[in-house]
């Protein structure tokens, strides 16, 4: 029972913070309309801010350092968006779903390879938010991945509130259901689809930092995170932010019990991920739609 | 509905992608050969004229530029720049094939002539080390090769720089059948896969380990070394050996280190390149698994990258210990010193034994050409057969050569490959040690410290 518990808060921990990057990623997708294919490179660049600011700032909490990278992750994904992304919904293209892609696969190719070149090839890891590990009695934990699972939950909600309580959210909401219904009540699609992409990027960055103390970061860190999310937004239902959340915690757990307790351990950590692919494959057998998407018109 | 039908294909093609390449076997090098049509007329009693197809094998060659002609010596090096290969390696491996380039050019280069590297980056696919060699060879003009890390990409290219006969000198691929292959054009100087795991094996049996449980990267150089353990270990007498496999880029182990913590070996090793070691050393470490006085931790030989180590593991690298290639600093020759303060006073970093080994591996084929006296391939090839060189890793030749064949009692991997490599199992027992100051533990007769310092 003790190894169940131990294994199971293990999965939760890591399901809440693969939630917190999921989430970013339905922000995007349900107001611009398109994946972003270079959401683990904003994870990757908050890991690399928080271990750059840290370097240059010596005295620093490294918690102070988190809001920090998030606005960095939220500035550039800002200035890619209104570059590179405006001009879809301002029918400046010809082909949008396939310029989507290849725009944010050809950002996510040229942060990695500029990440490699301007830092180098070599891992790094931020000073720990609390060093040392705290014992839950049933298991023991790190205190960065304890910090870092609890400020993920604190932003979560606070993400909740915001989209469900303030003008901001609603109008999101709003644009993300029907964007000329929304232009009628005075809405601007154009600001929004910016705000929304801006802060999908700015969660992966805030992801990365919390995680960077625990798992370090190297140019090519985000590949794992990024696919994950994309398993996790389509398994909980493209563009739910509740399903986002449920489907992170499920993909943390799923994965955390299959390399517990598969029979042969060796393929129960090899094939990690595949046990999380599985599982959102059978969803989308029996519920195409994922587990809380909604039904389009 | 277009996006989401589009993103959903996108994602089943990935599922299905990563569920063929999970399941799939690791990939195996490709003989090729290439065949031509000849068309052959023949006349027969009837006065009929028929013609013929007769299908008939060729080698390939490539088309040399002959050394009057030559403004430079051109000489092609390859390695891991971009994932999913291990390019902190590669990249150390580029810096000092570079650096060996650019001495010798200071001293006058070779045969008169300045050198030239053209570098290619196989990002530790086979493929790309296949589409690499063959660019170097057809479209550089390459004279020779040098370099490479990972096993299964020097595999394939040895099959290409065979089938042009480019004399090639790996610094890294440690499979056995990189020289078990017994092709002319191929010498290496890192250890082969059963000598590399040999030395840790009888480290592992002289401190008298009984259980013992190996995370090793899911990669061909994780299955090499973790059957060559394993087979040593059984033969030794230690039975209770378990081989857990994880994919190099795994970000979290603790679930499966949980699952290990139920009943804790004498023992855990964490064998996976990159980041890959120093994120299952803490995690290790954080669950109060190992190192502990129970359990015993054996790290990848990444943790040589001493700066690199100690920031990613902090304190929980303290008691750990792993194998490292090279001469440590009691061993050390003028050229290992200078090689060590060149390449970091140059890049700003610690050199590893794969940085070591390329420097040696280019200095090699380099002075073979110079003792050839002409870049033709089976002189240099000749040469390389006969040469005997001082480098940063000590005293370099090959014993067995078509002079003197491999003896019939004696592994085929013996064949033009360094046979003394200095493989040594080093034990950090302070927190922020070097490379330096942490005791050689083992072969004994090297050791600098106690065989083990427990927890």
């Amino acid at each position: 029972m003790d190894f169940f518990l131990s294994i199971t808060s293990t999965g939760l921990v890591m399901g809440v913070i693969y939630a917190l990057m999921a989430l970013g990623l339905t922000l995007i997708y349900s107001i611009l309309g398109i994946v972003n294919f270079a959401h683990g490179e904003f994870y990757m660049l908050g890991g690399y801010a928080s271990y750059l600011i840290l370097s240059a700032l010596s005295g620093l909490h490294p918690l102070l350092v988190v809001p920090l990278a998030g606005l960095a992750g939220a500035a550039l994904g800002l200035i890619f968006e209104i570059l590179f992304l405006r001009p879809i919904h301002q029918d400046r293209i010809d082909r949008p779903d396939e310029y989507a892609i290849l725009v944010t696969f050809g950002l996510s190719f040229f942060l990695i390879n500029l990440t490699l070149a301007a830092v180098g090839p070599y891992p790094h890891r931020p000073d720990s938010f609390f060093p040392g590990t705290v014992n839950l009695g049933i298991t023991r934990i790190s205190g960065d991945r304890l910090t870092a699972g609890a400020l993920s939950l604190i932003l979560v909600g606070a993400l909740l509130l915001i989209i469900n309580k303030t003008w901001i959210g609603k109008a999101l909401r709003a644009v993300s259901q029907d964007k000329q219904a929304a232009a009628v009540v005075g809405i601007d699609s154009l600001s929004m689809n910016s705000i929304a992409f801006a802060a999908g990027a700015g969660l992966a960055a805030v992801a990365g930092a919390l995680l960077a103390p625990s798992f370090s970061v190297t140019p090519d860190v985000g590949a794992q995170p990024s696919i994950r999310s994309y398993v996790i937004i389509v398994l909980g239902g493209m563009g739910s932010i509740k399903g986002s959340i449920f489907g992170g915690v499920i993909i943390g757990l799923v994965e955390s019990l299959a390399a517990g307790y598969f029979p042969d351990p060796s393929r129960g950590l090899k094939y990690k991920t595949a046990f999380g692919l599985l599982i959102f494959m059978l969803v989308l057998l029996v519920r195409p739609r994922g587990l809380f998407g909604r039904k389009e018109e | 509905m277009k996006h989401k039908s589009a993103l959903n294909l996108f994602l089943i093609v990935l599922v299905l992608s990563v569920l063929v390449v999970s399941c799939g076997p690791a990939p195996t090098p490709e003989v090729i050969r290439e065949t031509v049509v000849v068309e052959q007329t023949v006349e027969v009693e009837k006065e009929v004229e028929v013609t013929k197809e007769v299908k008939e094998e060729v080698v390939v060659t490539a088309t040399p530029v002959p050394m009057s002609e030559m403004e430079t010596i051109l000489i092609g090096g390859f390695g891991p720049l971009s994932a999913p290969g291990s390019y902190q390696s590669g990249t150390q491996m580029r810096q000092a094939t570079e650096m060996a380039v650019d001495e010798i050019n200071d001293a006058g280069g070779v045969l008169g002539k300045t050198v030239e590297l053209v570098f290619g980056d196989t990002e530790g696919l086979p493929e790309r080390g296949t589409a690499v060699t063959e660019r170097l060879i057809t479209q550089n003009n390459v004279v020779g090769l040098t370099g490479e890390f990972h096993s299964a990409v020097g595999l394939t290219e040895m099959e290409v720089a065979h089938k042009y006969g480019v004399p090639t000198v790996f610094a890294e691929p440690w499979a056995d059948e990189v020289t078990a292959s017994g092709y002319m054009e191929i010498f290496r100087i890192a250890p082969s896969i059963e000598y590399y795991s040999s030395i840790a094996t009888n480290y592992m049996v002289e401190v008298g380990w009984e259980s013992i449980v190996f995370v090793v990267e899911d990669t061909d150089y994780g299955h090499l070394q973790a059957e060559g353990w394993v087979a040593q270990l059984e033969e030794a007498g230690v039975t209770d050996v378990e081989v857990i496999y994880a994919d190099p880029a795994t970000e979290d182990f603790t679930p499966i280190l949980q699952r290990i913590q139920q009943d804790p070996p004498d023992m855990l090793s964490g064998v996976i390149t990159g980041i890959g070691n120093s994120r299952m050393v803490r995690q290790a470490c954080e669950l109060g698994l190992a190192p502990t006085a129970e359990t015993a931790y054996y790290a990848s030989s990444d943790a040589q990258y001493d700066e690199d180590f100690w920031e990613n593991v902090g304190d929980c690298g303290q008691y750990v210990f792993f194998t490292f290639v090279g001469l440590p600093e009691t061993v050390w020759n003028e050229k290992t010193e200078a090689f060590i303060n060149n390449f970091e006073e140059r890049y700003d970093h610690t050199p590893g034994a794969p940085a070591m080994e390329a420097y040696d591996a280019t200095y090699l084929l380099l002075q073979a050409i110079e003792d050839a006296g002409t870049t033709e391939p089976e002189a240099v090839i000749e040469a390389l057969e006969n040469i005997r060189m001082t480098g940063a890793l000590g005293e370099l030749w090959f014993e067995y050569t078509s002079d003197n064949p491999v003896p019939e009692d004696e592994p085929d991997w013996k064949w033009h490959q360094w046979l003394t490599p200095s493989v040594y199992i080093i034990q950090y027992t302070e927190v922020d040690q070097t490379l330096e100051e942490a005791p050689v533990v083992f072969p004994e007769e090297r050791a600098t410290g106690p065989l083990y310092t427990s927890p």
